[in-house]
Formats: structure tokens, sequence, C-alpha cells
């Protein structure tokens, strides 16, 4: 039996375990989302089961279409953020050889090997009105007022830099690893200049690299919804909040799992350009 | 290949000591803090009173020995099921349908929300009990997909000259598995398990949906406690795990070294 | 095919029906353990390892606490069907609601002999008339909690607008529950906490609206950061507020001159419980006055125990925080059901928190 460029009968039965995992654990709730997403709320949280697209319908309402604009602009900020930063970071690490290049790594992975609540509590320690960095700057007599840094979205700014900036440095880390030193020789061999070979060699060839890097930080900032309620002081409420606010203090499961199941369909979307981009983009790939 | 590598430049030198800083900062201050008398005063003594006040607390003791059982357990599930996958689909990766391929990417990609709600729906419908296995199972699900593409890595570097070569000597298919395939894999396969273990380890939000009565996770109970202020203790705790994570990767680097030693000789 | 790839494919196929038969038999089963444990959804710090100590050492059963952060996430869980828990701590309104909808057993009051220790308007409260599913464990008040170190108290007294206008915004804080800052506002206005008139609930929406702008942030728990000086001004409950202020006594919890909410938490039985018979022993334990006052003196609660009270000390029970005045009393409300405005009042919190 052929499906597509497959032999069915070529499926090792350890393909089908892995894959009806996936279908059993990942694929099947999802479906109950996307189910429940299209049905009314009763009574007090209850389900009627009545087909209907007005929890779809809600999610472009004024106030939830607000909310997801606020949403993608974080994240894409954050993300450029982590770009920025990232990118040098990566690039030092890819420079670097031998026990500079392993140190580095290790440096960078060891506050993730705390936990993420912890990491948390750290940055609400530090940047408190009361914390650390107003208490140091006072005391230097640098400024009279505590900075409203922490419970604003500058707060949430830097939560989110600080959790996802290690998963974007990996991958561009990666593709510039991957770069093949030689190009960059031949290219200044005739004659260009830094800046050059870095926007006509190195640029090229890892965009893909650093577009999917990108992309798994994006996508997954979307949906934050502790840092925004630890470290925003719970004031925004971003997509991720609305979300579980829905199942958890609204008594709405079917509104929240429509948001859930938009947000689901815009990832899809954009995975979806970004291999489509990254097919027609096939230069200097290594033989 | 191309010539060594330059060093790198300082710009790009600041800002990585930039970003260490950054990331290290707020852990720090936290271990400074467990050794303070007063966590609020710098100027005030030091003192060893919070770490054995830590060490000595049942209330934090049990919740860390439940995460390290959760995350011995859905580690191993994700290994066992993610190399399965991989050792099955490696052969045929090239040719997988885009859906199929989608649906091994989403654990990864499905913001946690997403995720975690999906799975505390899909247990309760199904009246599965919350509790301790519901959260091993939905660590589970998102790190079986980390292991199969790590696995599928390591075997995609695997020489297919090996095998072919083997089995020009006349070696059978279960022979060529257990002796090559197997052991150069074997990395992937723990280092997929490491990662498991700390994305389990780690967990909040996925585990916040799915546990039910009695589970608390390790991340769970810092944050109620967090919310609770008692900061002493939660100080203690991050030096504690800082200071493990340190001797890990001490004692992982001083095992290359000496292997590498031993080679040489 | 030679036996041997038919060996290997075996063994695989065996992987699989025991990966996935381990599984679901897990998942049926949940964690058992071989003496009963009994499990306990309450609020965080109610509880200490002694007193649970003294419940397994008198009835060998053990107790496994699982922590609530609000009422709602309560309800979701077990509407959706959540089963594992023997005993919840449901507020008063949730209580309406739980009822309303049958999602507690009645109570076996011949199981619970030291009911008969409450108070007698706790036997029989307006939100469970007769006592049928619950039994109250501690109450309390909503105010406003002061550092009166760095905050100056109004020399007229405080209101609301002690809150709603703080004279400090950068460590105001107000509670992220959308009833209480609903009513907060509402009653500053001279209505009533459960007013439905669409009018008065506009006029509380944009004043929030303004709100969020003056205040730090939203926090049902503000007890930590009081404490650590972040907040000088915090919108809280009286429990909360009496655990402050016995760490740092220039701490004071005042009841706003126009009143406002009051509320009991109190035990009740899931209908799906799997210990009833345990879950009724913890009741009836908690009911014992001996201790029933060691709770209520190391954790600084309002007991509804008549013999409890009895036994404390007149400073204690002349704790206005813990015991308001009557005078005050009269000025508080029950939140109560508000029927279909509950959805305009959640659409306007969400529109307010984004």
């Amino acid at each position: 039996m052929k499906l597509g460029a497959i032999d069915l009968g070529d499926v090792k039965p350890s393909a089908w375990t892995f894959l009806t995992w996936l279908g059993l654990f990942t694929l099947l709730p999802f479906c109950i989302i996307l189910t429940m997403s299209l049905v009314q709320r009763g009574e007090y949280g209850t389900l009627t089961w009545v087909p209907t697209l007005e929890n779809y319908a809600r999610c472009f309402q004024w106030i939830y279409a607000k909310v997801l604009g606020k949403t993608l602009f974080l994240a894409f900020v954050a993300t450029m953020s982590c770009l920025v930063f990232g990118f040098p970071v990566a690039y030092f690490l890819a420079r670097s050889t031998g026990w500079r290049r392993n140190l580095g790594l290790v440096l960078l992975f060891i506050p993730f090997w705390t936990n993420f609540v912890l990491r948390m509590y750290g940055i609400i320690s530090l940047y408190g009105n009361n914390g650390l960095l107003n208490q140091s700057l006072m005391a230097m007599g640098l400024i009279s007022q505590p900075l409203p840094i922490l419970y604003t979205r500058l707060g949430v700014y830097l939560g989110l830099v600080y959790n996802y900036l290690p998963f974007l440095v990996v991958p561009i880390f990666s593709a510039l690893e991957k770069l093949d030193e030689s190009w960059r020789e031949a290219a200044q061999d005739l004659g260009a200049n830094r800046v050059q070979v870095f926007w006509r060699v190195v640029v090229p060839n890892i965009q893909q690299g650093v577009a999917v890097g990108a992309l798994f930080v994006f996508i997954p900032m979307l949906g934050e919804y502790v840092i925004p309620d630890l470290l925003g002081g719970a004031k925004e409420a971003f997509l991720g909040n609305v979300m579980v606010s829905q199942f958890f203090v609204m008594q709405d499961w079917p509104f929240g799992s429509a948001l859930a199941g938009l947000l689901a369909m815009l990832l899809l979307f954009t995975l979806w350009i970004q291999t489509r981009w990254g097919q027609s983009d096939r230069r200097f790939t290594r033989g | 290949m191309g010539k060594a590598l330059k060093k790198p430049n300082r710009f790009v030198t600041a800002i990585f000591i930039l970003a260490i800083v950054y990331l290290y900062v707020p852990l720090g201050y936290l271990v400074i803090q467990t050794f303070l008398k007063d966590p609020n005063d710098i100027g005030g003594g030091c003192t060893l009173a919070w770490i054995l006040q830590l060490l000595q607390n049942p209330d934090l003791l049990a919740p860390l020995w439940t995460s390290i059982e959760i995350g011995v357990l859905s580690a191993t599930l994700a290994v066992l099921v993610g190399t399965l996958g991989a050792v099955g689909l490696t052969p045929i990766a090239a040719k997988l349908p885009v859906p199929v391929q989608t649906l091994i990417l989403l654990p990864i990609l499905l913001p946690e929300v997403i995720t975690g709600l999906s799975l505390l729906l899909f247990f309760l419908l199904l009246r599965f009990e919350l509790g301790f296995f519901t959260v091993a199972i939905a660590h589970a699900s998102f790190s079986a997909s980390f292991v199969y593409f790590i696995v599928t890595e390591q075997l995609r570097k695997l020489d297919p000259n090996l095998s072919e070569a083997a089995q020009d000597l006349g070696a059978r298919p279960d022979q060529i598995f257990w002796k090559i395939t197997v052991p150069n894999v074997l990395p992937g396969i723990l280092g997929g398990w490491m990662l498991a273990f700390t994305l389990s380890f780690d967990d909040f939000l996925i585990s916040f949906f799915t546990s039910g009565a009695g589970v608390t996770t390790l991340p769970l109970k810092i944050y109620s406690l967090m919310r609770l202020g008692i900061s002493p203790e939660l100080n203690g705790l991050s030096f504690l795990m800082i200071l493990l994570s340190v001797c890990l990767v001490i004692a992982l680097l001083l095992r290359r070294e000496s292997r590498e030693w031993v080679l040489k000789r | 095919m030679g036996p041997q790839t038919l060996i290997r494919k075996f063994g695989v196929v065996l992987a699989f029906v025991v990966i996935f038969g381990g599984v679901f038999t897990l998942l049926r089963s949940g964690k058992k353990s071989s003496t009963p444990t009994l499990r306990v959804y309450t609020w965080s710090n109610y509880f200490s390892d002694d007193i649970l100590k003294k419940f397994t050492e008198r009835t060998g059963v053990k107790v496994e606490l699982s922590y609530l952060s609000s009422n709602e996430e309560m309800f979701a869980k077990l509407r959706a069907g959540a089963t594992g828990f023997d005993v919840i701590q449901p507020s008063d309104y949730m209580m309406r609601q739980l009822i309303r909808l049958q999602m507690l057993q009645a109570l076996d009051k011949s199981q619970l002999p030291n009911i008969s220790q409450l108070e007698a308007t706790y036997q029989n409260p307006p939100y469970d008339p007769g006592g049928k599913f619950s039994v109250p464990f501690t109450y309390g008040t909503t105010g406003i909690a002061v550092n009166t170190e760095k905050v100056k108290v109004p020399a007229g007294g405080v209101g609301w607008n002690l809150l709603l206008k703080s004279p400090d915004p950068s460590h105001t804080s107000i509670l992220d529950d959308m009833r209480e800052v609903f009513g907060a506002v509402l009653k500053a206005d001279g209505h009533s906490l459960n007013t439905t008139d669409v009018k008065a609930l506009e006029k509380a929406r944009v004043q929030i609206a303004q709100l969020k702008n003056n205040i730090l942030m939203f926090n049902s728990e503000p007890k930590a950061l009081l404490l650590k000086g972040e907040l000088n001004v915090a919108h809280i409950f009286s429990c909360d507020a009496a655990q402050a202020m016995a760490m740092n006594p220039k701490i004071k919890y005042f009841i706003p001159k126009e009143g406002g909410a009051m509320w009991t938490d109190n035990f009740a039985i899931p209908v799906k419980a799997a210990h009833p018979k345990e879950a009724h022993q913890f009741i009836n334990f908690v009911l014992d006055p001996e201790i029933a006052l060691e709770i209520v003196r190391e954790k600084k609660l309002a007991t509804p125990n008549l013999a409890a009270k009895e036994k404390l000390s007149p400073e204690e029970r002349g704790d206005k925080t813990v015991y308001p005045d009557p005078k005050d009393l009269m000025k508080m409300q029950y939140l109560e059901d508000i029927g279909d405005s509950l959805q305009t009042v959640s659409r306007m919190w969400t529109e307010l928190k984004s």
C-alpha cells in the first residue's frame, strides 16, 4: 500500500510506535481542543454540544485582537532582542576553539539547570523596587527613587530575553559552525573587505538557521503565561494569560479552546511560510 | 579544510561577557543572599543557618524527590519512544509527508500553554486520574520529539559504509544493529535522556496543568513558596542547584579529559 | 525474511505493547499507597506539618495537601471531572455554585460529633442552609493593609479611596480577583457588592481602568511583598493581613468605612471523593476545640469554633483584624451570585486586564 512516496510496508513497527505515541498524546489532545472550540458554553462552564463558530468569531473582537496584536509585538521585540544579543554570543562561540568554546557553552547553560521558577525569583530579587539593582543605584546616589523595572512591560522583556537567549544562540551557533571557512577566505582573497564578507557570504548562508532559531523562540513566546504574570505584575494580559483565564477563571472552555486553536493555526501558518521561503533559497549549500 | 579560525574580536567578546553577566547576576545574588543573616541587608553578617534549615526541610525535599522520580520516568519513556521512532523513520525520513513531519515537530513548537491545556482536557475527558503519571506522560510527550531529532542526527552521521562493509563480511542484520548502530547512537541516546530529564525537571507550566492531588513537583512548590515570600530557603535552594549543576559539569568534563588522557597514552 | 528479522520485529512489537499497556495501566490507577491517603485541596498556609502529623497519629491516615490559588481554578478542575480530591476548601460564594451544581456530598453529621462546637450562626450559614454540605473553617473580611511606617493613615479614617487614589501608587497593589476589585469600587460609590445595575458596573469599569495605571501590581497574596517593603498599601484578605501584622507590627489592617466583603472558607467533600470516611475524620479532627485552638493560634485565623474561641486570651479575642468589630461587620456583605451579570463583569475584567 502506498502513501505518497512511501510504501507503507516499509514502515517498521518501531516507527509506528513513535507515530502512535504522537497521535495519542499530541494529535488527539489537540483535536479535543479543536472540538471544544466549536461548541457552545453552557451555564457555569458546562458544555452544550451545540456546534457553533461563535467562539472563533469572538476571537476577532476588538479586545482580543488587541491582545493578539500586543502579544505579537511583545514576542517580536523580545525575539529581536535575543537576536541582537544572541548573534554576537553565537559568533563568539563559533570562533572559539577547544576549552574556550566548551567553557562558553557550559557557562551559557548552567543557569538552565537551576529551575525556571528560581530564575524568575532571581530576577524579581534583582530588579524589584527594593531589589539589589535599585538599592545599589540609590546607595551610589545615582537615583533617588527606585527605577520601576519590575511589574512593567520592561520587566517582562527582561524575563523573556533571560529565558530564551540560549535557545536562540544554539541554532545560530550551529549554522555558523557549518559555514565553510574557505568561502570567507576566497572572498577575502578576491578583495572583499570584512563587511562585505559578512553580508555577502556569512549572512545568506546562515539565514536559514537563524530563521529557524528565531521561530523556535518567537512561537513559544506568543503563548507565554508565567513571565507576564510574575514579572509584569499581572497588569497586562497577553494571549497566554487570556487563554488560561478562560479555563480557570471565566469558566469558558470553548472560548479558551478557540484562542488556543487560533494560536496553533497561526503557528502552523508561520511554519509553512518558513518552509516555503527556505525551499526557494538554496544557495551555497555544502555539496 | 580552511586555515585556523581567527579569534573572536573584542566587541563580540564583550557582548558575550555581558550576556553571561546578565544571566548570572540574578542567580549570583540569590546565592549571596543564602549566606546572609538578613537576606535584605548586605551589610549584615554571614550564616550557614539557611542552608541547614533547607536541608532539614521535608517540605522542600519531598517535591525535589518527586521531580526526580518524574524526570527519570519521563526521560526513560521519551528515550524509548523517541529512539524507536528515529530508528524506524530515518530510512524514509526524506520521503515523509509534510503532515507527519509537522506532527513530529509539533510537541517542540507548540507553546506550553496549548500543550498543557490540551493534555489536561485529554486526561480529564478520558477520566484518567490527575497525578504522578499524568505529569510524567505529559513531560515525555514533548521530550520524545527532542530525543527523536537528536538520535536521527546521530544516525545520519553514521557512516553507511560501516554497515555495508559489515554486511559484505557476512554479518546478520541484528548483529549490525547491536554491534554497529547501537554503540554509535548511544551517546545520542544518553544525551537525549539528559535533555529529557532536564526539560522535565525544569518544567513548570505543563506540570501546573496536569498535576493533581498530592503531586507537587519542585517548580510548583517553589512557585507557591514565592507567593508566600519565604525567601531564605529559596535562596539556599538556588545555591544548591547551581552547585549541583556545576559539579555535574565538572564531572562530565573530567571524565572526558581522563578518557583523552588515557587515549593519548 | 529470516528468523532473526522476525525476532527483531517481534521484539519491537512487544516493546510497543509494553509501553502502551504500561502507560494506560498507570494512568488508570494513579499512584496508590498501602495506607489510605487523604487528599486535601486547600489554601496555602492553613495547615502546618505538625497538625497533619497529629491527625495521622490519631487516625493512621496520611494527608497529602495540594494548594489552591483560586476558587475558580478548583472549580474548573472539579467540573472537568478531576477525581482524587477528598476534601476541598471553597469560599462561601463558590459553595453556592458547587451546591447548585450538585458537586458536593451531603455531610454525614453522625461522623462529625465535634460539629456542635461551632457557633450557632456557623452551623447554618446563608450560603448553605442547615450546613448540609459544608463546615466553616475560618472567616474574615477583605480590606486594606497599610505599612504605617511608610504611609500615613488619613485623619478622617480609612475609606476605599486610600487604595483607589493611593498616596503611594508605586507601592500599591490590588487583589487579582474580579469580584473583589469590582466590589471595592462599587462600595466606594455607595452601591452594593452584588449590584447588577449596568450603569454602576460600567462606572466601576471606567474607574478600575484608571486605577490600573496607579498601582504597582495585581496580587492576591501581597503578604510577602508587604513584609519586604515592596508594597505599602495593599488590598488584602484579613487572614493574610493578620499574619503580616504578627511579623511587622507597623503594618495595620483597616476595614474601609464604606464596608466591603466578608468571606468564609469551608470544608466540603466532592461527590466523587475516594475516601469519604477519612474525609469526615479529618473535618471532625479540625473541629476539635484543642486542634482548632492550635491552628488559629499559629496561623492567626478566626475560628467559628465556640469552644476554641472561649479558650482564647482576651488579647487574642480583641484582635480586630481577626475578629472584626460588630460595628464593622454590619457594613460587610457576602459576595453573592449575580447571575447573568457575571458574564458582563467577566468580559469587563478581561478587557481591563488587556
